[in-house]
C-alpha cells in the first residue's frame, strides 16, 4: 500500500457513503482510476454492507412481523387499560376530584372561621391587659417620682433633725459648763469677797439666760422644720397611697 | 388515507393508539432489523422493537418535532439495545468466534458458502465494539445519512466518520475470506 493509499483511507468510507463533493471527490476519483488496491477496498466496503444487509434481512424475514404487530399492540393496550381510565373510571375519578374539591372548600371556610375567632379571642382577651400593662407602666413611673421625692424628704428630715441634735448638744455642753462654773463659784464664796463672786454668778447666769433662749429658738426651729418636713412626707406618703389603689 | 409520520404522531399525541398502531406498522421491520443488527438475536431483537414502540408511546407527549420519527426511534431503540447489550456483557463473558481467522476456506458448496459466511458476518459484527456498531448498523441497514446517525447516537459527524471507517476496516479485516472467496474468485 502506497502512503497516498494510507493517507485515503478513511475517504475511501466517505466516497462509498457518498459523502465527497467537489474537488475531493475528483481527486479520489482520479486515484481509484490508477489504484487497483483502493479499488479493492471500496469493493469490499461495499460488499461487507451488502453482507450485513442480507444477514440482517434473512434474520428478519424469519420474524411473524404481523404476530409481532399484534404482541405490540396488545402491550400497548395493556399499558393504556393500566394507566388510562374507562369511562366508569372517569367518572368515579371526577367524582373523586369533585369530593376532594369539595372537602378543601370546605376546610379553607373552616379554616377561615377559625382564624376569625381566634383574632377576635385575642383582642377581647389580650386588649386589656395590655392596656392595663400600659397604664401600669405610667403608674408606676409616677409612683417612681413621689418615692424619690419621700426619699429627698426623709433625707431632709434626718438633716434638720441631726442639725438639731448637734446644736442641742452644743447648748448642753455650755449649759453643763456654766453649771459646773456656777457650781465651783459656790464652794469658794466667802463674805469677804463677796462682791466680785456675786458679779461673777451674775454673769454665768445671765450667759445662762442667753442659752436657755438659744437653744429654745433652735429648737422652736428645729419643730418648725420638722413640721413643715413631716408634712410634706405625710403629703407624698399620701400621694403614693392614692397611686397604689389606682394601680392593679 | 395515508397519513404521514408527523400527522400520526400528532394523532397519537392527542391518545389516538390507531394512528400510533400505522407508526409501529410502517417502522416495527426496520426497529427489529436495528435491534436485531445490534443484539444478533431475533427472539431479543422483537422483544426490544416491541418494548421500543411501548415507550415510544409513553413519551409520544414529549416529541416535539424537531427530528424525525424515526430517527426518534432508532434512538430509543439503541438506546434500550445498548441497555440490554451491558446487561449481556455483565451476565456472561462474551466469546468473540473470529471465523475470518478460520484457516480453512469456505466450502466450494453455493449454499453452504453462504449459510457460512452469514455466521461470519454474524460474528464479525458481535465482535465489533457497540459504539462501531451502532453506525455501521444505521448506516449500512437503515442508509442514515452521517447527519442522522449522529442525531441518533448523540455524536458528532467526524466521530460518526471515524467509527464508519474503523467497523468497516476491522470488518474487512474479519471478513477477509469471505471476501475472497465471493467477489474475487
Amino acid at each position: 500500500m502506497s502512503k497516498d493509499c494510507e493517507a485515503i483511507q478513511q475517504t475511501l468510507s466517505l466516497y462509498l457513503d457518498g459523502e465527497l463533493t467537489g474537488h475531493r471527490l475528483r481527486d479520489l476519483q482520479g486515484h481509484l482510476d490508477r489504484c487497483q488496491n483502493c479499488q479493492t477496498v471500496v469493493q469490499d466496503y461495499s460488499r461487507i454492507g451488502q453482507l450485513l444487509r442480507e444477514e440482517v434481512d434473512l434474520a428478519v424475514e424469519r420474524i411473524d412481523l404481523v404476530a409481532l404487530h399484534e404482541k405490540t399492540r396488545e402491550r400497548l393496550a395493556i399499558r393504556l387499560r393500566r394507566t388510562a381510565p374507562t369511562s366508569a373510571g372517569l367518572r368515579q375519578r371526577r367524582k373523586a376530584e369533585l369530593w376532594v374539591v369539595k372537602r378543601a372548600r370546605a376546610y379553607a371556610w373552616q379554616l377561615t372561621w377559625a382564624l376569625g375567632f381566634g383574632i377576635a379571642v385575642a383582642v377581647f382577651w389580650f386588649g386589656p391587659r395590655v392596656w392595663e400593662s400600659r397604664d401600669q407602666s405610667r403608674s408606676s413611673a409616677s409612683g417612681g417620682m413621689i418615692q424619690e421625692q419621700l426619699g429627698r424628704a426623709i433625707r431632709d428630715t434626718a438633716s434638720v433633725r441631726f442639725g438639731a441634735l448637734q446644736a442641742s448638744h452644743r447648748h448642753q455642753e455650755q449649759l453643763g459648763r456654766l453649771i459646773r462654773d456656777h457650781s465651783h463659784l459656790s464652794r469658794t464664796q466667802t463674805p469677804v469677797s463677796g462682791g466680785s463672786d456675786d458679779l461673777a454668778t451674775g454673769e454665768i447666769q445671765e450667759q445662762l439666760g442667753l442659752l436657755i433662749r438659744d437653744h429654745n429658738r433652735s429648737q422652736w426651729i428645729m419643730d418648725q422644720q420638722s413640721g413643715q418636713l413631716q408634712e410634706k412626707l405625710g403629703r407624698l406618703i399620701q400621694d403614693q397611697a392614692v397611686n397604689r389603689s389606682n394601680s392593679p | 388515507m395515508d397519513y404521514s409520520d408527523e400527522e400520526l404522531v400528532r394523532l397519537s399525541q392527542q391518545g389516538d393508539l390507531e394512528a400510533f398502531g400505522r407508526l409501529v406498522e410502517r417502522y416495527q421491520k426496520k426497529v427489529t432489523a436495528v435491534a436485531y443488527g445490534l443484539i444478533h438475536d431475533a427472539e431479543e431483537a422483537q422483544d426490544l422493537a416491541q418494548e421500543s414502540f411501548i415507550r415510544a408511546y409513553n413519551a409520544i407527549k414529549t416529541f416535539r418535532g424537531t427530528a424525525r420519527f424515526y430517527t426518534w426511534i432508532y434512538r430509543i431503540t439503541v438506546n434500550l439495545c445498548m441497555d440490554h447489550f451491558r446487561k449481556q456483557a455483565i451476565e456472561k463473558v462474551q466469546v468473540s468466534a473470529e471465523p475470518a481467522d478460520d484457516p480453512d476456506p469456505p466450502t466450494p458448496d453455493t449454499v453452504a458458502t453462504r449459510r457460512e459466511t452469514c455466521l461470519a458476518v454474524r460474528e464479525a459484527i458481535k465482535s465489533l465494539p457497540y459504539d462501531q456498531r451502532t453506525v455501521i448498523i444505521l448506516r449500512e441497514i437503515e442508509g442514515l445519512s452521517y447527519k442522522e446517525i449522529a442525531r441518533v447516537v448523540g455524536i458528532s459527524i467526524g466521530t460518526v466518520m471515524s467509527r464508519l471507517f474503523y467497523a468497516r476496516r476491522r470488518l474487512r479485516e474479519l471478513l477477509k475470506h469471505h471476501l475472497k472467496g465471493e467477489g474475487r474468485e
